[in-house]
């Protein structure tokens, strides 16, 4: 498999950067302008690439099977809906993909008012490793496992509270407070340990997509 | 960059500040590149802790239903129903109307990067059926432009507001705890209505729209019985 076969955006990094610049994606840009257009072929492309990796974020967020289905069905209409609201130099199409389907996943959660703790999910989990879907594509499967290596790689390090702190918000849709009393810690070192873990993994995994 | 600011940053960037903060922040950003930079910067480096996710098995039948609602979608947005055109022209007429009053203006050059973009992806049209048991035929459209954040509201069939209270329209965007205001209204004695509307703060997703009966004046955050609801 050939690198320019593979999804560009899925490098969790910020758009490059040109002299200040931020320099957009053009495989982003012109896979949303055919959106845009109505072409159903590219929409398709781009459920391919991104409808596994944020079928399993939004699983991970609701422990749900129907309701994840109904949610990542809901994100994907809403952005061959909204193609407009994508803009190539402020983000990669991962990046607005993944932010849309977790609004919707986190919204779904808090109208259930059901909480559930992100290690309780992880411990009844399968291997983050496993093989994937027999519908995935193995190219973009492989591209998602290169990524999660990443990330993962990233991960370990930032400091384990950091990313406890940013595990709560991100999959556990908890807020400050919820976050405070879950992990006993003041809602000021809460805060704290949010900026500091998004800071540096911010750091990392632009070092490591450079 | 003060570390109060990235503090502020982080937490909107996970949808952890409070409907009125994260409001006040997203304005912030609008002008400040320097913040609005760590802000995607932040964005992306949250997305990626959807890599972290266990995997998942995606069901394959679900493309063909998101398929198959994208083509109905199609549908519902633009029907040729014929009360829907003159909407869909008036989008066009006031879109073509701003072009010539900004080539006027000299923005040639902002005029001819729209002109790239359809703008018919730019206009959102909704369509709001009744909630109310003494009033089912109500109905309202709602054509909505997000990149100039305003819209135009036509209610009809719905039932004329005591004196004491007003129609309130409200905008659900999935990044504010509660829906937006869009202002309140009165409704005449035929039932029908037609107003502009801006709402109170930025919405960049909106996925419904709602009208409540509220006390006269308007609310901040809706109290009254939703009369009308639609996306």
């Amino acid at each position: 498999m050939q690198p320019s076969n593979l999804p560009q955006d899925a490098v969790p990094s910020p758009p490059a950067t040109r002299g200040g610049v931020r320099v957009p994606n053009e495989v982003d840009a012109d896979l949303v302008r055919r959106m845009s257009s109505g072409d159903e072929g590219a929409f398709t492309t781009f459920y391919d690439r991104f409808a596994p990796g944020l079928f399993s974020m939004i699983y991970a967020i609701l422990h749900d099977s129907k309701e994840s289905e109904d949610v990542l069905q809901e994100a994907f209409v809403q952005m061959w809906k909204r193609t407009a609201t994508y803009d190539a130099t402020r983000s990669s199409l991962f990046t607005w993909a993944v932010m849309i389907a977790r609004h919707k996943a986190i919204d779904r959660l808090r109208s259930r008012q059901r909480q559930t703790r992100l290690s309780e999910a992880v411990a009844n989990e399968t291997d983050p490793f496993a093989v994937s879907a027999p519908s995935d594509r193995a190219d973009n499967a492989l591209v998602r496992t290169n990524e999660r290596e990443r990330v993962r790689a990233a991960l370990s390090q930032i400091g384990e509270a950091q990313r406890e702190a940013i595990d709560l918000a991100f999959f556990g849709g908890l807020t400050q407070t919820q976050i405070s009393e879950r992990l006993g810690a003041p809602l000021g070192t809460v805060k704290a340990r949010i900026r500091r873990g998004l800071l540096a993994l911010r750091e990392v995994l632009g070092g490591v997509a450079s | 960059m003060n570390e109060q600011l990235e503090e502020q940053a982080s937490l909107y960037t996970l949808g952890l500040l409070a409907a009125d903060e994260a409001t006040a922040f997203a304005q912030r950003i609008e002008a400040d590149p320097e913040l609005r930079a760590l802000v995607d910067d932040l964005d992306a480096a949250a997305a990626a802790m959807a890599h972290t996710a266990p995997a998942r098995p995606l069901p394959p039948e679900l493309r063909d239903r998101v398929l198959a609602q994208i083509r109905s979608e199609k549908t519902v947005a633009f029907p040729r129903r014929s009360n829907w055109l003159p909407w869909a022209l008036a989008a066009c007429l006031a879109l073509s109307s701003a072009y010539l009053v900004a080539e006027r203006s000299g923005f040639r050059k902002r005029i001819a990067r729209l002109e790239q973009r359809d703008i018919f992806s730019q206009v959102q049209i909704a369509s709001l059926s009744s909630k109310l048991e003494n009033a089912p035929n109500a109905n309202a459209v709602v054509v909505w432009d997000e990149k100039k954040q305003r819209g135009v509201l036509k209610v009809t069939q719905l039932p004329r507001n005591e004196e004491n209270r007003d129609y309130q329209l409200w905008l659900v965007d999935p990044r504010y705890k509660d829906p937006v205001n869009g202002g309140v209204f009165h409704v005449s004695n035929d039932g029908t209505m037609s107003v502009p509307f801006k709402p109170a703060s930025p919405v960049r997703e909106a996925q419904a729209f709602a009208i409540s009966l509220e006390r006269k004046g308007g609310v901040t955050k809706a109290e009254g019985p939703i009369v009308l609801l639609g996306k």
